[in-house]
């Protein structure tokens, strides 16, 4: 697990970079996809729970000190959907397409319930989504469109991404 | 046996994650609440410093793509001048070039000269990666001066314009809150009625700012294109810095004040450089 975590981190650590520093100054992007979140729902959902909320407490903490959203914020939804997604783990066959959009949907709209209940236990920082406007529906479907792609490149590396079940068990 | 080993991994699973939940619900609570550790400053210092390499190296690249492709469609017209004799013309375009860089920068030192106040010169290096936070990421941090609620204003063509305020500082780069930010409240006034109010942001660059609690009288004294300023009342922004003007004006009969939508001055689509202002020293070095 502690290989897959810290190559995960690693990864995380550049895709964080990118997000903030070169999709967020791509003009024609309708919204900017979370990358990040679809490779915690990739790495959780290959893996166990154990691993998810690990990966995903990790990746969003270096998320939050990029953002000017509180400190935390990140860190929790990711681990919470990290657990979740790693519940998961092996209900599915992993299909190329229709499972990757499925998650990125589910993902998005988990990241959606968790931000509007920490709303009401931290009211001051924590910026809800809002459901009708168009930035929340834009950045679902670009978390959908983006999903086969990252889930494919991170699928050319099952030694780094995922635990040998042997092991695992 | 085997049911017991799956229980207890189950539990581990649990426990892993009640330990991240606590974790990051603390740092929640000291980061929205305030705590003497600021991790989030720390943290901050490190990633931005991370998020400026990154900008550096793909401006590098994209600099070097665009220096070699430039250099074979030199390499191009330098054939077809030779055959004509006429490697003026390339000069001229050079000359051309660096005639307007040099113009945009007289331009931009011009307007810094014309502050009041002492300031620093920076550039946008990143943005917020979460698409409802706005925050913006600058290549100067508190080794050039920079400290929290510093004002942050730019120069668009021909106009001044507020962008925002330093709401986080790093070592070498820092985090600004833009006017079009939920939590970003400005007292300002209209520059030619002179009536006052508060400006707040919805998120987006791309929705006005909304202007309330200015009095109902106002109401005829008031027209769309209308400049508004910063009235300088808070003493966290100085006084007049230009926010927007007026594109909208709503008021209901039941309500004692009216709500203004304002069209920002500044195109963040477009935004490159700012002024970081030091309102505590002014342009000669008085405190």
């Amino acid at each position: 697990m502690t290989r897959v975590v810290l190559w995960t981190v690693l990864t995380v650590f550049f895709v964080s970079l990118f997000q903030a520093t070169i999709l967020t100054n791509i003009s024609f992007l309708p919204a900017i996809p979370d990358i990040v979140l679809l490779v915690v729902l990739y790495v959780s959902f290959t893996n166990t729970s154990m691993t998810g909320s690990t990966i995903g407490f990790i990746s969003g903490l270096l998320m939050d000190f990029l953002s000017a959203a509180p400190i935390g914020y990140n860190a929790m939804t990711k681990a919470i959907t990290g657990f979740i997604s790693g519940r998961f783990s092996g209900s599915f066959n992993m299909n190329k397409v229709i499972l990757p959009v499925c998650l990125a949907f589910a993902g998005t709209f988990l990241k959606v319930l968790i931000t509007a209940v920490l709303t009401v236990f931290f009211k001051k920082g924590i910026i809800p989504y809002d459901l009708l406007s168009s930035e929340f529906w834009l950045e679902l479907i670009v978390n959908m469109a983006c999903a086969p792609l990252v889930f494919g490149v991170l699928g050319l590396f099952p030694s780094l991404f995922t635990v040998d079940s042997r092991v695992a068990e | 046996m085997y049911r017991r080993r799956i229980l207890s991994k189950s539990h581990l699973d649990i426990f892993a994650l009640s330990a991240y939940l606590l974790i990051s619900g603390l740092l929640l609570a000291f980061s929205t609440g305030g705590f003497a550790l600021d991790f989030k400053s720390m943290g901050f210092s490190v990633m931005s410093g991370a998020q400026r390499g990154v900008f550096s190296l793909t401006s590098f690249v994209s600099g070097s793509i665009t220096a070699v492709r430039e250099l074979s469609e030199l390499r191009t017209k330098y054939e077809e001048l030779t055959e004509k004799l006429s490697d003026y013309e390339l000069l001229q375009r050079n000359n051309v070039d660096i005639r307007l860089e040099n113009e945009r920068l007289k331009t931009l030192l011009g307007f810094a000269q014309t502050l009041e106040t002492k300031n620093i010169f920076s550039q946008v290096v990143g943005r917020d990666p979460n698409n409802q936070y706005s925050g913006i990421t600058l290549d100067r941090g508190s080794k050039d001066g920079v400290r929290k609620n510093m004002p942050v204003i730019a120069f668009q063509g021909s106009n001044i314009g507020l962008v925002g305020k330093v709401v986080q500082v790093g070592r070498t780069t820092s985090l600004v809150m833009p006017v079009f930010d939920y939590q970003c409240f400005v007292s300002v006034r209209f520059v030619r009625s002179r009536f006052e109010g508060l400006v707040n942001g919805q998120g987006s660059p791309d929705s006005p700012l909304i202007m309330k609690y200015v009095k109902k009288r106002a109401r005829e004294e008031i027209q769309e294109g209308d400049v508004i300023s910063t009235s300088g009342e808070n003493y966290l922004y100085p006084k007049d810095i230009p926010v927007g003007f007026v594109s909208k004006i709503r008021g209901l009969e039941y309500e004692t004040s009216l709500d203004i939508e304002i069209e920002s001055i500044i195109d963040f689509s477009r935004l490159e450089h700012v002024f970081i202002l030091d309102t505590t020293i002014s342009a000669e070095g008085d405190d």
